[in-house]
């Protein structure tokens, strides 16, 4: 009975399950540069590798898996889509989470950028032309 | 040419892709704990839980209970409350303004 | 080999946390204490989940890695935000030792059943009963008649100890709003000048709805999968208190919404919960019939019940989808309400105490 799925179910999974793997390599990637980045404002770059292709890509992939796992019986869908919402809730509060923060971080200096090549925002305040 | 059924398939998956995740939570967990600054922190807890979510995600089809899959979703949620909320806190002078 | 798979990652957890509490603990800067105390509950989360606990996991985010940290990090503002004590070496060390040691003592004795036997799994006599009549139309003289086994012993079978943790937490809003009273304040909208950035404000109108979506999906799903009212009521706090950090306190007296809209909200919460625990006392003295408060399904001596099944064989649950649609709303607008005042400017609130004359307690 498990070895008759169908042509479909397996090529669901298969997509799935590449798109995990994706994800995977993208979180290691994120947490190796979360370690070696000299400041917070690098640091940021590899933290919306991690947040998006760690987390949105994973989760789409998931929602791909639970669709083609006839195994589960009928909660298959309950899986898909709650894994398809929290991707798409991903997808828009990661990048405004770290917009803000940044933000935040570079008005009240929390942060300072350490090897500096050039910073125009630093340029504007000092000259006051931001609010 | 059918190697095994789905079931096991998919399983062998999720064995081989679990302690990669695991690696980057660890050093995830390190710069939390090391970051100098408060924003890294918060960085590095923030990647963490959107990975930690989409981990709890994929270990609701290993452990073959459907039940488990809102966790994620309120996980997402709270921790990008916890992110604007410190946001909030190092840009003004008072929270509520 | 799924054993394994469990333990590890448990132990993994256990370590984790216990590492982020002992750095929260010694740490001097408030703001970085509490964020150690953030990845300790989220750590905590994913253990409860090990355990295939989802409820415990729902409602335990809302309230460690959402809400304590928010209530902290308003005091620190308010306050202050460094700690001035300064402690030992030495008590640090010898305090590492002893917890060390007391953690292998008592796993040494746990394993060598130096407490007693532990009971094994088939003298769960209780679990097996609540798992048996949970939903069960063959016997529905005793049935809760609702799939959820969680849900159920929440309000059917332990529904007065509900009741009173419902009380008590009303009871906390109560006081707080009483620390307040007198204490009003109302200011203009500047758009430019209040909130956060552009960004921010336009993608919280988007996500906003999605947000309320999901938190009354989890509240009104409490009889079918886990959930409820207070996990629901929870999830669906977000939205506002999001719109509260990231528009502005002024945002909310342009729109009208003061803190007595919202307390009128969780009193009305509060009363849909009382009359649902005697809607059917009320019903039976009209068909002159025995009842029991708190009463869900039809009993022996009572035949009035809520119905537990509707058009299409959809499952009602009967008196606990309006338990948790209530209680969701009351737990919500608690949770507003507490940020409301907690909003309010600190130097306005110690010019009117300063003041004193009639706001003296």
């Amino acid at each position: 009975m498990n070895d008759m799925a169908s042509v479909l179910d397996w090529v669901l999974v298969l997509l799935g399950e590449v798109l995990v793997s994706i994800g995977v390599f993208f979180d290691v990637v994120a947490a190796i540069g979360m370690l070696r980045f000299p400041n917070f404002f690098v640091r940021l770059h590899a933290a919306t590798i991690g947040a998006i292709g760690g987390a949105f890509v994973p989760l789409i992939g998931v929602a791909l898996i639970a669709a083609g796992c006839d195994f589960l019986g009928p909660y298959r869908w309950f899986i898909s889509g709650a894994a398809a919402i929290t991707a798409i809730l991903v997808l828009m509060l990661a990048p405004v989470g770290s917009h803000l923060l940044a933000k935040a971080a570079h008005e009240s200096r929390a942060a300072v950028v350490e090897p500096k090549v050039v910073d125009f925002l630093e340029e504007d305040r000092v000259r006051g032309e931001t609010r | 040419m059918e190697l095994m059924s789905l079931e096991s398939e998919v399983t062998m998956f999720i064995t081989i892709v679990i302690p990669i995740f695991l690696a980057a939570f660890i050093m995830y967990m390190v710069r939390a704990l090391k970051g100098p600054t408060i924003p890294d922190i918060v960085l590095a807890i923030d990647c963490l839980s959107y990975d930690l979510a989409a981990f709890l995600a994929l270990l609701s089809i290993y452990f073959r209970s459907p039940v488990l899959i809102p966790c994620a979703i309120v996980l997402a949620l709270w921790i990008y409350a916890l992110d604007v909320y410190v946001a909030k806190y190092l840009s003004k002078k008072e929270m509520g303004e | 080999m799924n054993l394994l798979l469990y333990y590890v990652l448990m132990a993994l957890c256990s370590l984790g946390s216990v590492i982020a509490v002992v750095f929260a603990i010694i740490e001097r800067d408030l703001l970085k204490a509490v964020l150690f105390s953030a990845i300790q509950s989220t750590l905590y989360a994913f253990l409860y989940y090990l355990l295939m606990a989802p409820d415990i996991v729902l409602t335990y985010i809302p309230v460690s890695v959402g809400l304590y940290p928010a209530v902290i990090l308003f005091l620190i503002k308010k306050t202050e935000r460094f700690e001035n004590v300064e402690t030992k070496r030495s008590v640090l060390l010898s305090s590492l030792v002893l917890t060390i040691t007391f953690v292998i003592v008592s796993a040494a004795v746990i394993a060598g059943r130096g407490i007693g036997p532990i009971p094994t799994p088939d003298v769960r006599f209780l679990a097996a009963w609540y798992l048996g009549t949970t939903f069960n139309p063959s016997i529905q003289l005793v049935s809760a008649m609702a799939p959820e086994g969680v849900t159920s012993i929440v309000w059917d079978y332990r529904g007065l100890d509900t009741v009173f943790e419902t009380a008590v937490l009303f009871l906390a809003i109560i006081a707080s709003v009483a620390l307040m009273r007198g204490i009003e304040h109302k200011g203009v909208y500047d758009e430019l000048k209040h909130g956060m950035s552009l960004i921010g404000k336009t993608v919280t109108k988007i996500v906003v709805p999605l947000i309320i979506g999901v938190g009354i999906s989890i509240a009104l799903h409490g009889h079918l999968t886990p959930g409820g009212g207070f996990q629901g009521g929870s999830a669906l706090a977000v939205a506002p208190l999001l719109v509260l950090v990231i528009f502005s306190k002024y945002f909310f007296d342009k729109v009208g919404f003061t803190k007595g809209k919202a307390l009128a909200i969780r009193s009305s919460g509060l009363l849909g919960v009382g009359l649902t625990s005697f809607a059917i006392v009320i019903a039976a003295l009209f068909a002159r019939s025995g009842a029991y408060i708190l009463q869900n399904q039809p009993r022996v001596g009572a035949p009035i019940g809520f119905p537990w099944k509707g058009i299409d064989g959809v499952l009602l649950g009967g008196s606990l989808l309006s338990f948790n649609a209530c209680e969701a709303m009351a737990v919500c607008a608690g949770f507003v309400i507490l940020f409301l005042l907690l909003a309010i400017p600190e130097e306005y609130v110690r010019k009117v105490l300063a003041q004193g004359g009639e706001h003296e307690h």
